[in-house]
C-alpha cells in the first residue's frame, strides 16, 4: 500500500468502519510511515476532541409534557376509523357497540364515496408532501440535478429543463424519505405556481383504482384533492406522477409532453 | 387538553420505541438550530411526523436513524416555510462537474435559553462544529457524537456510505483547520502535520 491509498482509508480507519483486510494492510503501512500514522493520530485526535467536548445536553424538562400534549392532541384529530379500532382494541366487550357504529359510518362513508369520491389514501399523501417537501437542491440545470441524484444513490433518467407546451422551468430536486427512501422530485416553477414531476417506485397506490383518461397513447390516472391534482402513469415498469395546482388537463398535457423519466 | 394515554398500546408503545430517544435528538437539534427553542420546536415537530407515521415504521429496523431522518427534513422543510427564496450558497461538498447549490441553512448564532445551556456551549469545539457547513455537521454530530455506524448516518441522510465516509473526512478537516491551535492547547495534538 502506498501514501496516496492509505489516505483515503484514514476516516474509515479511525472509526472502525474498514473490512479486515483492507485494516491489516493499512495498519502494517501505518507501521512503517510516519508522515501517514502522523495524519491518522491527528484525525483520531479531532474525533476524540469532538466527542469529549461537546456534552450531552438532556432535552429542558418542560419539552416531554409538551410533546405528549401535542401527540393528545394530534391523537384528539385523528380520523374516525382510527378511533373505532382503537376502542374496539382496548374495549373487547363492547365489540358489538363498535361494530354498530362501524356499520353506520360504513354506510355514511359509502353514501360519501357515492356523492364525493375521496382518493385513495396514498395519493392524498402524495399530494400532502408535494406541498410540504422543500427543494434541497436548488439548480436549473437538468444535468445537474441528474449528477444530484446520482450522488444520491438514485439513478432518474434525463430530466427536461422545461415543462412544455407550459413554461415551467426547472428549480431543483428533492429527495422524499418520508414517503419513499427512492421519491425524486423535481420542481419546476410557473408564475408563482410549482409542479413536481415524481418517480413513485415502490409504493403501492393502486392505480386501477383511480379515474383513467386515455390521451393519445397513453393511459394517465388522475387525482383531484383539494385545490390539487394529480396525474400518474406508467413507464417502463415505472410509475410516475405528476402534481400541482394545476389543472388535470394542463398536468397531462405536461406528461404526455414530457414522457422522459 | 388531554394527557398522552400511556394505557393505550399503540401509544405506549410509541413512548417506549420513539419517545425515549428524545434526549439525542435534542441534543443535535440545538447544534443544528443553533439555539434551544428552535431545537424544541423541532423535536416537538419531528415527533409528531413520527407519530403519524409510525404505522408505516418498521419495528424492527432502527427507530433513533428514522426519528433523525425526519428531523432532518423537517429542519429543511422548516427553513424553507421561513423564506420560500432563501439564499445559496456555493456548493462545497459536490460531485465534480455539479453547479448546483446547496440551500444555505440558518446562522449559527447562539441564543440560550439560560445559563446551563449557554455555559454547555460557550466551548471553541462546539462553535467549530456548530459552523460547519450543514452537509458535514450533521455527518459529524451523528457519527462523533452520536456514536452512530456509517450505514446507519447513511440511513438518515438517505445516501451511500461512501458519501458518508467522505463527508465525515472534510468535515473533520474543517474542524482540524479551525481548532488546530485550540487542540494543542488542550493537549489533543502534539504536532504541527502541516496540512
Amino acid at each position: 500500500m502506498n501514501c496516496r491509498t492509505a489516505d483515503e482509508l484514514f476516516t474509515a480507519y479511525v472509526d472502525g468502519e474498514l473490512g479486515t483486510d483492507t485494516e491489516t494492510s493499512l495498519a502494517a503501512h501505518l507501521e512503517v510511515c510516519n508522515t501517514c500514522r502522523l495524519e491518522v493520530e491527528v484525525e483520531e485526535s479531532v474525533k476524540r476532541m469532538v466527542s469529549d467536548r461537546l456534552q450531552h445536553i438532556p432535552a429542558p424538562v418542560g419539552l416531554k409534557s409538551r410533546v405528549c400534549a401535542a401527540l393528545a392532541e394530534e391523537e384528539e384529530h385523528r380520523p374516525w376509523w382510527h378511533e373505532i379500532s382503537r376502542r374496539v382494541r382496548r374495549h373487547p366487550r363492547q365489540i358489538v357497540g363498535a361494530l354498530a357504529a362501524l356499520f353506520l359510518v360504513a354506510a355514511v362513508g359509502i353514501l360519501s364515496t357515492v356523492l364525493e369520491p375521496e382518493p385513495p389514501a396514498l395519493a392524498a399523501r402524495l399530494m400532502r408532501h408535494h406541498a410540504d417537501c422543500a427543494v434541497q437542491f436548488a439548480t436549473d440545470k437538468p444535468l445537474t440535478v441528474k449528477s444530484w441524484f446520482q450522488s444520491q444513490g438514485i439513478d432518474v433518467a434525463d430530466t427536461p429543463s422545461s415543462l412544455a407546451p407550459f413554461e415551467y422551468s426547472l428549480i431543483g430536486a428533492h429527495i422524499c424519505e418520508m414517503l419513499h427512501q427512492n421519491a425524486a422530485y423535481m420542481v419546476y416553477r410557473h408564475q408563482g405556481k410549482e409542479v413536481s414531476i415524481c418517480r413513485v417506485d415502490g409504493i403501492p397506490v393502486d392505480l386501477q383504482k383511480l379515474e383513467h383518461v386515455d390521451y393519445g397513447s397513453a393511459r394517465f390516472y388522475t387525482v383531484t384533492y383539494g385545490n390539487s391534482n394529480l396525474v400518474m402513469w406508467q413507464e417502463k415498469e415505472s410509475v410516475f406522477a405528476i402534481v400541482g395546482q394545476v389543472k388535470s388537463e394542463d398536468l397531462m398535457a405536461m406528461a404526455a409532453e414530457t414522457r422522459i423519466l | 387538553m388531554h394527557d398522552f394515554d400511556r394505557t393505550d398500546d399503540a401509544n405506549e408503545d410509541f413512548q417506549t420505541t420513539a419517545l425515549v430517544h428524545m434526549d439525542a435528538l435534542f441534543n443535535s437539534a440545538v447544534r443544528m438550530t443553533g439555539n434551544v427553542a428552535d431545537a424544541e420546536d423541532l423535536v416537538q415537530e419531528t415527533f409528531l411526523k413520527a407519530f403519524r407515521f409510525f404505522a408505516r415504521f418498521r419495528k424492527d429496523s432502527n427507530c433513533l436513524a428514522w426519528l433523525f431522518k425526519i428531523m432532518k427534513n423537517s429542519y429543511i422543510n422548516r427553513f424553507r416555510q421561513k423564506s420560500r427564496e432563501p439564499a445559496t450558497v456555493s456548493i462545497d461538498a459536490g460531485l465534480p462537474g455539479q453547479e448546483g447549490t446547496f440551500l444555505e441553512t440558518p446562522g449559527h448564532e447562539m441564543e440560550p435559553a439560560d445559563s446551563m445551556y449557554s455555559r454547555i456551549l460557550d466551548d471553541e469545539v462546539e462553535d467549530a462544529v456548530r459552523s460547519l457547513p450543514e452537509e458535514f455537521k450533521l455527518v459529524v454530530l451523528l457519527s462523533d457524537v452520536e456514536g452512530m455506524q456509517y450505514r446507519e448516518i447513511a440511513d438518515v441522510l438517505g445516501c451511500p456510505v461512501g458519501t458518508v465516509r467522505s463527508r465525515l473526512s472534510r468535515g473533520r478537516s474543517h474542524l482540524r483547520k479551525h481548532l488546530q491551535s485550540y487542540a494543542r492547547e488542550l493537549g489533543y495534538l502534539e504536532k504541527d502535520t502541516g496540512r
